[in-house]
């Protein structure tokens, strides 16, 4: 009954920090509500704990081997997700860098063939 | 082609102490330049522009292969069908980047290779553990794509159409990839890629950019790319000629 206490509060608990720091504008809505979700998912584990007892005997672990088995794989998935929008970051990021340079030196550009119109007309 | 149809594209970060003589050095020769100014810190972009040369600033450091990538795009939005990659610290004289397109020219070639050790009179020399990195990139390209390339890390070489397009498109920001990597894609892809014998100066000014370790953590990660399959991808040239 304890680890499902447990479990239950941590739920709780990572509900309310999600939130704190989302109204604290460092998370956007789009990982507030994975986190958010997550954190549900987590309270209402504990209601199902006691079935993971069945599970465990199974593949021949304990109880508290299963869960953290689950939460080490939940974690694991998400950073993965995270490397993936990271890396997708970092391309838009180089692609963005690099237009603006190009934008800038072709601004550059014009901006002396106005200053300079005899040599603009070749 | 002619010299005309050529870019020498200067990508630099931190040369403010050498960027000027190498951008002088390109005109005086009668070859366009610009300068990529990678994200320096320093006042390179100035030294640049008041030597002469088209300058394109980039907001952010990209890395070396981030500035040639811009600088390709800049090369192909202006109608250039040839660029070098020549170093902001002086180590490639101009006279070297004249051969290198005449041996372009002559051979037709898609990919031009400056190499340092081809005729095996350079006194350039390098550290026992690179030579021997060097040589596991050399027979991972050999292997996969057929090519023999003594100076697998060479910064020095022409790129011409239509390979230089595909380059603009896309080409690897990582230490390497715009060498080892995009030499091994380019060859694997049906591009002609060529080696000649080039003679280097030392560094006229700055420092080198990466540490032996970080060398070597560089090319333990070039060699898992190349071997998993992990390589950027361009088209092919049989795809490109089609059109």
């Amino acid at each position: 009954m304890k680890q499902e206490l447990v479990i239950a509060l941590g739920g709780v608990g990572l509900a309310l920090l999600v939130l704190f720091i989302a109204r604290k504008h460092l998370l956007t809505l789009r990982y507030t509500v994975g986190w958010v979700v997550l954190a549900v998912v987590l309270t209402l584990s504990a209601l199902l704990a006691g079935f993971v007892e069945p599970l465990a005997n199974a593949v021949g672990m304990t109880a508290t081997g299963v869960l953290l088995a689950l939460a080490s794989g939940t974690l694991l998935l998400i950073c993965i997700q995270l490397s993936i929008s990271v890396s997708g970051l970092s391309s838009q990021l180089r692609e963005l860098t690099e237009a603006n340079a190009l934008l800038a030196a072709r601004v550059e550009e014009l901006a002396i063939d106005k200053s300079s119109p005899e040599e603009f007309k070749g | 082609m002619t010299a005309r149809d050529t870019l020498v594209v200067v990508p630099a970060y931190n040369e403010s102490g050498a960027v000027g003589d190498v951008v002088r050095a390109l005109l005086d020769a009668g070859l366009d330049c610009v300068v990529v100014d990678d994200g320096s810190k320093d006042n390179t972009a100035e030294v640049a522009r008041s030597a002469g040369a088209h300058v394109v600033v980039l907001p952010l450091n990209l890395g070396v292969g981030g500035a040639l990538r811009c600088g390709f795009r800049y090369a192909v939005d202006r109608g250039y069908t040839r660029v070098v990659q020549c170093d902001a610290d002086g180590q490639h004289p101009p006279s070297e980047i004249v051969r290198l397109l005449e041996v372009q020219a002559q051979e037709e070639a898609h990919l031009v290779i400056g190499s340092r050790f081809l005729d095996g009179s350079s006194d350039y020399e390098i550290g026992r553990a690179r030579r021997l990195m060097m040589r596991v990139l050399s027979g991972i390209i050999k292997r996969s794509s057929g090519l023999r390339l003594n100076d697998t890390t060479s910064g020095f070489r022409c790129i011409a159409e239509p390979l230089l397009g595909e380059f603009s498109l896309s080409y690897p920001v990582h230490y390497l990839g715009d060498t080892f990597e995009a030499a091994l894609v380019a060859a694997r892809s049906g591009y002609r890629v060529i080696e000649t014998p080039i003679h280097i100066r030392k560094r006229q000014a700055g420092n080198a950019s990466a540490s032996t370790l970080a060398a070597i953590r560089f090319i333990v990660r070039a060699v898992i790319a190349s071997l998993a399959g992990l390589t950027f991808e361009i088209r092919s040239l049989d795809e490109v000629t089609a059109e």
